[in-house]
C-alpha cells in the first residue's frame, strides 16, 4: 500500500474512533451503537497499519485484488449494520404504537373522571 | 355477557353519525368505542358534538394499530365480547346479535361473510382475487373452511381480545389474524351477510400500493400459518 494512503488511512479512522467517542460522551450515540461503531474504526485502523492482513485475507478466500476483498468485507461489515438498526427501528415502531394506543385509553379515561368530577361538584352546590 | 363494538374511524365526517345512529337504534345495550385515527377531517370534532363515546389516537397508526387499541380498550374494561365494525356504512348493525350469539353458543371467532350466500356487494374482482387466495393458503395449512378472509366485521371472545390486545398486524390484518386464530385451534366460524357498498369516502387502499399489500398479507398469512403461537396454548 501508498504510504500516503496508507498515512491518510491511518489519520482518518483515528479522528473517526475520537469523535464516536466523542458523540458518546455527549449522550448523542447510545453505548450500544459505540461499540458497533468504533469496532468498525479499529478496523480500518488495523487495515492502515498492517495492510498485509488484507492482502492475506484476499488470498485465502481466492480473491486476486486486495481492494476488492477490502471492498466485500466493508460492505459485509455495513449490512451487518443496516441490518441491525432495521431491528432497531422495528422495535421502535413497536413501543411508539403502544404509546399512542395507552395514551388514547388514558385520555378518554381521564375525560371521562373529569365529566364525573363535574357532575358530583354541580350536584353539592345544588344541595 | 358485555359487548363492545370497536369503530376504528379515519376521515369518516359524512358517514360516521349515520353510522352510530344506525347502531345505537338497532342495539340500544351494546357499547360501542369510535377509535379516531388522527383524522384529517372533522371526524373527531362531530363526533364530541354528538357526544360520541371515542378515543383518539394523537399520530397516525393505520388500520391495524387503530382496531388493536379498541381491543386493548375491551380487555381493559373486561367486555366479554368485542365486535369490529367499520365506520363508513358498509356493515349492517342488523347482524350485531347473530355474531353475539355465534360467540355465546361457545365460539373464539364470527367473521361476517359476504360470499356464503354470495349477496349484496361482492366487491370488486381483484380484490376478490386475494381474498380467495388467502383463503386457499389457509385451507391448505389449516384445514379450515375461512371464505371471506378480509371482512372487518367480526366478533372475538375474551380469549381472542386477549390474543389481539397482544399482537395485531399493522396492516391489513383480517386474513393475517383469521389464519392466526384457525392455526392455533381456536374456534372460527362464518355467518352468511350483506355488505353494503360504501356510503362515503374511498378505499384506504390505491392500486399502486394494492400488489405491495396483497404480496405482503400474502407472506403474512403463510407465516402465521406455519408458525405456531406458543403464548396461546
Amino acid at each position: 500500500m501508498n504510504a500516503v494512503l496508507q498515512m491518510i488511512l491511518i489519520i482518518s479512522s483515528v479522528l473517526f474512533c475520537i469523535f464516536i467517542l466523542y458523540v458518546t460522551h455527549k449522550k448523542k450515540l447510545s453505548y450500544k451503537y459505540t461499540l458497533l461503531w468504533l469496532a468498525f474504526g479499529c478496523l480500518t485502523l488495523l487495515f492502515a497499519l498492517f495492510p498485509n492482513i488484507i492482502t492475506s485475507i484476499a488470498k485465502s478466500i481466492h480473491i486476486f485484488e486486495p481492494t476488492n476483498a477490502l471492498f466485500l468485507i466493508y460492505i459485509f461489515f455495513i449490512i451487518v449494520i443496516i441490518f441491525y438498526i432495521s431491528l432497531g427501528f422495528s422495535k421502535n415502531q413497536e413501543k411508539i404504537t403502544i404509546l399512542i394506543q395507552e395514551n388514547a385509553i388514558l385520555q378518554s379515561r381521564i375525560e371521562r373522571l373529569e365529566k364525573q368530577k363535574e357532575k358530583e361538584i354541580d350536584t353539592n352546590e345544588d344541595n | 355477557m358485555k359487548s363492545l363494538v370497536i369503530i376504528p374511524a379515519y376521515n369518516e365526517e359524512e358517514a360516521i353519525v349515520n353510522t352510530i345512529n344506525t347502531l345505537t337504534k338497532t342495539c340500544p345495550d351494546t357499547d360501542y368505542i369510535i377509535i379516531n385515527d388522527c383524522s384529517k377531517d372533522r371526524t373527531l370534532e362531530i363526533c364530541k358534538q354528538n357526544n360520541f363515546n371515542v378515543l383518539s389516537l394523537c399520530v397516525n397508526l393505520g388500520i391495524g394499530g387503530t382496531v388493536q387499541t379498541g381491543y386493548k380498550y375491551a380487555l381493559k374494561y373486561n367486555y366479554d365480547i368485542a365486535i369490529q365494525m367499520d365506520a363508513d356504512g358498509q356493515h349492517d348493525p342488523a347482524y350485531l346479535n347473530q355474531l353475539i350469539k355465534k360467540i355465546e353458543e361457545g365460539y373464539d371467532l364470527v367473521i361476517g361473510s359476504r360470499f356464503i350466500e354470495k349477496q349484496g356487494f361482492q366487491s370488486t374482482f381483484f380484490r376478490r382475487m386475494g381474498i380467495n387466495l388467502y383463503s386457499k393458503i389457509i385451507k391448505i395449512f389449516t384445514g379450515k373452511v375461512i371464505k371471506d378472509t378480509t371482512s372487518g366485521y367480526r366478533a372475538a371472545n375474551k380469549k381472542v381480545i386477549k390474543i389481539f390486545a397482544e399482537n395485531y398486524p399493522v396492516d391489513y390484518p383480517e386474513p393475517e389474524t383469521n389464519a392466526f386464530v384457525a392455526k392455533n385451534n381456536l374456534k372460527i366460524t362464518e355467518i352468511p351477510m350483506q355488505m353494503k357498498k360504501r356510503d362515503t369516502g374511498i378505499s384506504s387502499i390505491t392500486p399502486i400500493k394494492s400488489i405491495y399489500y396483497a404480496i405482503k398479507v400474502g407472506l403474512a398469512v403463510m407465516l402465521a400459518c406455519i408458525l405456531k403461537n406458543k403464548e396461546v396454548q
